[in-house]
């Protein structure tokens, strides 16, 4: 157990705290075009001031989750699986076998619980650093909305399940995302050409099932929350 | 006459259309070092992959110690292969750990040695096939030859009953063939092992091995002793043996390969 919590540990690192610097100007980027484009948008009628509550109920329920789903998609489900895969054609998986030990063990499931922990950690973090670069260029452009009005209005509007709904959601991508890349990578034959072939083939499916996946969960989750379609 | 440690008894194999072994039988005795040759995509590193349960058979039966291997499952299998060591052709060291972590592995997994002996054991190990010092380097700091001769030590860690060779000489000068056929017959010898060695090259094979067994079109075409098999009449196992290219005026296209 301590060692299997070493390891998850050593891939959260390794996977996560590795991606943040992406996912930060992502993030940062994906807060300042929505407060641009919203605010474009709602002053014509008149309502600038509906901008914050809108901007974060897009960037919590949606932008965040997909946006930092997608990045890590392409970034960790790839690494893990063009990592396993490398080590399936050049005999390390059949090495680790023929020690008498699993590699579900000691590789799949350390990634897997990894990823299950950095889809939702860093989309909290993406919802973070989203909000805060919406509210700086709420202030600095012509919208000139005040820090303190951005953060009250926003605060009066969402609710927590707006928050954990999308986070929620990270947490499925994330589960996928692991499980596939890590069998992707454990059937990989074919040398080098293989190991390319798998690495493509995750980034796009893993994409696809976000994409699909999303509409689905967004669906129950209001179902759920809202009583109501 | 030695008891039998592992029998191979009738497998056969295939990939689609490709027979790749056909009713292939060996046994191979206590203390005693099987030698197989045959040519290049022959089957030879399959049939090890077989053994120790990593490939499953067509038909046919593989008994190591009176368990039949190919009746197994995957989760029995791993008791099983902590007594036999699988040395593989480019080595297979975990490409992100140590050599020291490599050798550490299979300890930590299926040992109670605290870390202090796990490191002793390691380090011992490592002198045995003349690599002290190269503890904390990867494995893609090292050359071919110290790799091979790290996954000999990771293979033997456990002192496994039967070894299983997957050409270890493969791509290897003749100074780093002497030094890994040197360190094999010495932990064979210290160790009373058992086990196959898997080669297209007579000269190393026949330098570890007791009796060579001759893999060639899907079967097991002769066994023998190494000077049984080396004065064998065959024009195939010939091919193998004799080896002097220039003498066959292959260097001057005197004659056709």
């Amino acid at each position: 157990m301590k060692e299997l919590l070493l390891s998850t540990a050593e891939q959260i690192v390794a996977l996560g705290a590795k991606s943040i610097s992406l996912i930060a100007v992502s993030g940062v980027a994906a807060g300042a075009v929505m407060t641009i484009q919203f605010g474009a948008g709602l002053q014509r009628f008149g309502g600038r001031l509906y901008v914050p509550e809108i901007v974060a109920f897009t960037i919590l329920r949606e932008i965040a989750p997909i946006l930092c789903s997608l990045l890590l998609a392409g970034r960790v489900g790839s690494g893990i699986t063009a990592e396993i895969a490398s080590m399936n054609v050049t005999e390390q998986i059949d090495a680790v076998r023929a020690l008498g030990t699993s590699p579900v063990g000691s590789l799949v499931v350390p990634r897997v619980l990894a990823c299950v922990v950095i889809f939702p950690a860093l989309t909290l973090f993406t919802d973070y650093i989203s909000m805060a670069s919406a509210m700086l260029v709420a202030y600095m452009t012509d919208l000139a909305i005040e820090p303190h009005l951005f953060l009250s209005k926003t605060l009066a509007h969402i609710r927590a399940s707006d928050l954990w709904s999308g986070v929620l959601k990270t947490v499925v991508f994330g589960l996928y995302i692991g499980v596939a890349s890590c069998w992707r990578g454990l059937t990989t034959t074919g040398g080098t050409r293989g190991v390319g072939t798998s690495t493509t083939w995750i980034v796009v499916h893993a994409s696809i099932f976000i994409l699909i996946a999303d509409f689905f969960l967004s669906k129950l989750l209001i179902v759920w929350v809202y009583g109501r379609v | 006459m030695s008891e039998v440690v592992l029998s191979v008894q009738g497998v056969s194999k295939s990939f689609g259309d490709r027979r790749v072994h056909d009713n292939v039988s060996f046994d191979v005795r206590r203390g005693e070092i099987l030698g197989l040759m045959g040519p290049s995509g022959g089957g030879k590193s399959l049939i090890l992959k077989i053994i120790i349960g990593l490939v499953r058979p067509d038909s046919g039966r593989v008994h190591f110690d009176r368990e039949d291997i190919c009746s197994l499952k995957e989760s029995d299998l791993y008791h099983v292969r902590t007594r036999i060591g699988y040395v593989f052709q480019s080595g297979a060291l975990s490409d992100s750990m140590t050599v020291e972590e490599n050798l550490s592995y299979p300890l930590q997994k299926h040992t109670r040695k605290s870390p202090e002996e796990i490191a002793q054991v390691v380090r011992q190990r490592l002198r045995l096939v003349d690599l002290a010092g190269t503890e904390e380097l990867y494995p893609a700091q090292l050359s071919g030859g110290m790799q091979k001769r790290a996954g000999l030590a990771r293979a033997t860690i456990l002192d496994p009953s039967v070894v299983l060779f997957d050409e270890p000489t493969a791509g290897l000068d003749p100074i780093n063939i002497r030094r890994l056929v040197y360190r094999v017959n010495y932990i064979r010898k210290s160790r009373n092992l058992s086990g196959i060695f898997v080669s297209h090259d007579f000269s190393s094979l026949a330098a570890v091995s007791d009796r060579v067994a001759f893999l060639w079109d899907s079967r097991i075409h002769a066994i023998g002793t190494v000077d049984e098999i080396r004065i064998s009449p065959d024009p195939v196992i010939q091919s193998f043996v004799n080896t002097d290219y220039r003498a066959e005026g292959l260097l001057n296209g005197r004659s056709e390969v």
